[in-house]
């Protein structure tokens, strides 16, 4: 489990994309990010095997920062918006 | 010391550089921004089969997601995926209504293009991909259009069925093909689904 006083109080948006496969997950967090400002978090949650390698990609595309993740059935990421 | 004559103090360091040199360097830079490509792509879709509608949708919302800008046109039978299940009031050629009534009426009755088995097959395979959690196409094209995919029907298509643009789901743009090229050249990536 991810340790608590990561950031875990001021995250904005919890999304939950259990059973989304891909390209669902990360579809979902493009919609959202556009309703968060310049250091917010969110955190997401997913079951798709792809997810991690998805979410860890759209990462890099996007120059956004990912400040926690846990990797699993059940894969945790924590999100930071750095940019647009 | 021999090594320190070599460091550059570059807040100190005055570079001097002739004009002449400066404008070649002043026109290359404006020739490469010239040719590099923007965060475009687009995509043609000719089928209208079942997968190949899925395919072309899961990879559209994928690039959108991904930051870019994504035009898919649907020509030819891929047309049918625009459809709106109702029929028109207007006058149209024998030929027209013959091509209306023996392709699909809607995104949801596109057929597999392998066992359709009359329907029984589609049936199954939605079923099966159902409890694989695989997205159908209404939620596919849900999530293109939020993230601002831009869905193009091909002008000619139309008028060989004799579709109008209330005959298609709304957010249909009308693409003409030099519009088509001209992001085809500035994008990044560009896919045919046939």
């Amino acid at each position: 489990m991810l340790p608590m006083g990561w950031g875990f109080d001021v995250i904005k948006k919890d999304l939950n994309c259990k059973g989304l496969n891909c390209p669902l997950p990360i579809v979902e967090i493009s919609k959202a990010f556009k309703e968060l400002a310049v250091g917010e978090k969110i955190r997401v949650t997913a079951d798709c095997d792809a997810f991690i390698g998805d979410v860890r990609a759209w990462a890099e595309t996007r120059n956004q920062r990912i400040i926690a993740e846990e990797e699993g059935e059940l894969s945790i990421v924590v999100i930071e918006k750095t940019g647009e | 010391m021999e090594s320190s004559d070599k460091v550059v103090k570059l807040d100190s360091a005055v570079i001097s550089i002739k004009q002449d040199d400066l404008n070649i360097l002043e026109e290359r830079i404006q020739k490469l921004e010239q040719e590099s490509t923007e965060n475009i792509a687009t995509m043609v879709v000719m089928t209208d089969k079942v997968e190949g509608v899925i395919n072309a949708l899961i990879i559209a919302s994928s690039a959108a997601a991904m930051g870019l800008e994504v035009y898919i046109c649907f020509n030819f039978w891929g047309i049918s995926a625009l459809r709106k299940n109702q029929s028109s009031n207007r006058k149209l050629k024998l030929s027209q209504k013959f091509l209306q009534l023996m392709t699909p009426k809607n995104a949801d009755s596109l057929p597999l293009s392998k066992l359709h088995m009359m329907g029984v097959g589609k049936k199954m395979m939605s079923g099966m991909m159902k409890s694989c959690n695989v997205a159908d196409v209404q939620t596919l094209m849900e999530c293109c259009e939020s993230l601002g995919v831009h869905i193009a029907a091909c002008q000619q298509s139309m008028q060989l069925m004799g579709l109008d643009k209330e005959d298609l789901i709304d957010g249909v743009e009308i693409f003409g093909l030099g519009r088509f090229i001209n992001l085809t050249l500035r994008g990044k990536f560009s896919y045919i689904i046939s």
